[in-house]
């Protein structure tokens, strides 16, 4: 069964560790030299999102599950993972929050 | 035997061959006659835009002015109108100006039907150069920019900022003290490749008698011959002719309490959202069209310079042009 989130709030962080997420056909991304844009084609709303933002963003959009991210992060970052995976949930929701990924909890896009 | 492919419906087009073409924000502009303002060009290659002076009559019954979705409407403090624009869906856009005319752009920006006042062509010129023809661009591709630019060594310097920072007085006392005009407060712009190109305006600079006065008498003559006057001055200067690498952007920064003279430096971490922020027509907002302008950002940001210039109150444009001009003139080299 997929379980495909459009909008709405996220499970726990637990809960999408095995998740992915893609960025839907509408909205974009670039990336500046101190930030990331991501912008929403449909509505014209341009979002702007830090370097490590941009880090994260691109892991997630990279075939990775959210877990996989957070690790990959820890290790660039020398970070706890579980540090990192607190981080990485909250930016997922803030995108989601705002329509600009889903998230597919059966770890397939 | 020959075998020549025709139609019929084309028989009494006119001849290619016979229309004149111009150039300016990246288009080659096909209209009969000469269109005052526009380089010359012999060859139709790249983007092309036909356009038809046409009977007021005829625009108007091929758009009613209750058609479309007004994206612009801009008034004049008692009410009446100063420009207004309507889109209509898969067609395109009317502009319309009273005593500047009215256009009609279609929605591939191949093509421009105008109904023109009956006044000196530069005063109408202002409309159609100012929001027709960039909007053309624009839907033909090329990403405009409200900006004002000149060339040196052959690469564009760019003066982004917001109405008032000097951006046409600066391009001016530049144009005098040496540069090649590019454009007045739009500038087309191209990301081909490695390379961010800038597409020259058409041969116009509005400039105000008060700044004028301020460049030396010997070096007016730079800026080309008067060819009307409203509120400002009408000039028409020698622009480039080929489009150029954009080398670089300035942000102007007026006034800035933080200097005490002209000061420029790399700009800071917001450069980012003041590039997004100085497209132009920012009534033109397709997927398409916002997909490009951020591209286009994206490609200036990456492949040429963007500074500040910090303008500390009182300061002239023609103070600012000399410490532009003497900073532009390294990086050029620099980077070319």
């Amino acid at each position: 069964m997929s379980a495909q989130l459009t909008n709405g709030s996220l499970p726990s962080a637990r809960d999408i560790l095995g998740a992915r997420v893609r960025v839907p056909s509408h909205v974009i991304y670039r990336t500046f030299v101190r930030e990331t844009v991501v912008l929403n084609l449909q509505t014209g709303s341009y979002h702007g999102v830090n370097p490590t933002g941009g880090r994260i963003l691109d892991l997630l959009t990279s075939d990775e599950t959210v877990g996989g991210a957070a690790r990959q992060l820890a290790d660039e970052f020398r970070r706890p993972v579980s540090e990192v995976q607190r981080d990485v949930y909250e930016f997922c929701k803030e995108l989601h929050g705002r329509g600009l990924i889903e998230v597919s909890l059966n770890g397939r896009h | 035997m020959a075998v020549t492919e025709f139609s019929p419906s084309r028989l009494h087009d006119r001849p290619e061959s016979a229309m004149w073409r111009g150039r300016a924000f990246g288009l080659t502009l096909e209209s009969e006659a000469p269109f005052p303002g526009l380089a010359h060009c012999r060859d139709s290659t790249g983007r092309v835009t036909s356009w038809r002076d046409d009977d007021a009559r005829l625009i108007d019954e091929a758009w009613k002015v209750s058609d479309g979705d007004v994206v612009v409407d801009l008034r004049h403090t008692d009410g009446r109108v100063f420009m207004r624009i309507d889109r209509r869906a898969d067609e395109g856009y009317r502009i319309w100006a009273p005593y500047y005319g009215r256009h009609l752009v279609s929605a591939d920006g191949r093509s421009i039907r105008s109904a023109l006042p009956n006044v000196s062509p530069w005063r109408w010129q202002r409309l159609f150069f100012a929001q027709t023809l960039p909007l053309a661009s624009a839907l033909q591709g090329l990403e405009v920019f409200h900006a004002s630019a000149v060339a040196v060594g052959g690469r564009v310097a760019a003066f982004v900022g917001s109405s008032g920072t000097g951006k046409t007085s600066i391009a001016a006392h530049l144009v005098a003290l040496g540069a090649t005009f590019v454009t007045d407060d739009v500038l087309a712009i191209e990301a081909a490749g490695a390379t961010v190109v800038a597409h020259p305006g058409p041969a116009r600079l509005s400039i105000d008698d008060s700044e004028l006065r301020r460049i030396p008498e010997g070096q007016r003559s730079r800026l080309g011959v008067p060819v009307g006057r409203s509120d400002k001055l009408m000039i028409e200067p020698e622009p480039t002719t080929a489009p150029l690498p954009l080398a670089g952007l300035y942000f102007l920064k007026r006034p800035a309490s933080d200097v005490s003279r002209v000061t420029i430096k790399e700009a800071e971490a917001t450069a980012t959202r003041s590039l997004l922020g100085s497209g132009f027509l920012a009534y033109l907002d397709t997927p398409e069209r916002l997909r490009n302008h951020l591209d286009v950002c994206s490609a200036i940001a990456e492949r040429t310079r963007l500074y500040d210039v910090l303008i500390p109150k009182g300061a002239r444009a023609r103070e600012v042009a000399a410490t532009t001009l003497a900073h532009a003139d390294g990086f050029v080299h620099h980077a070319g």
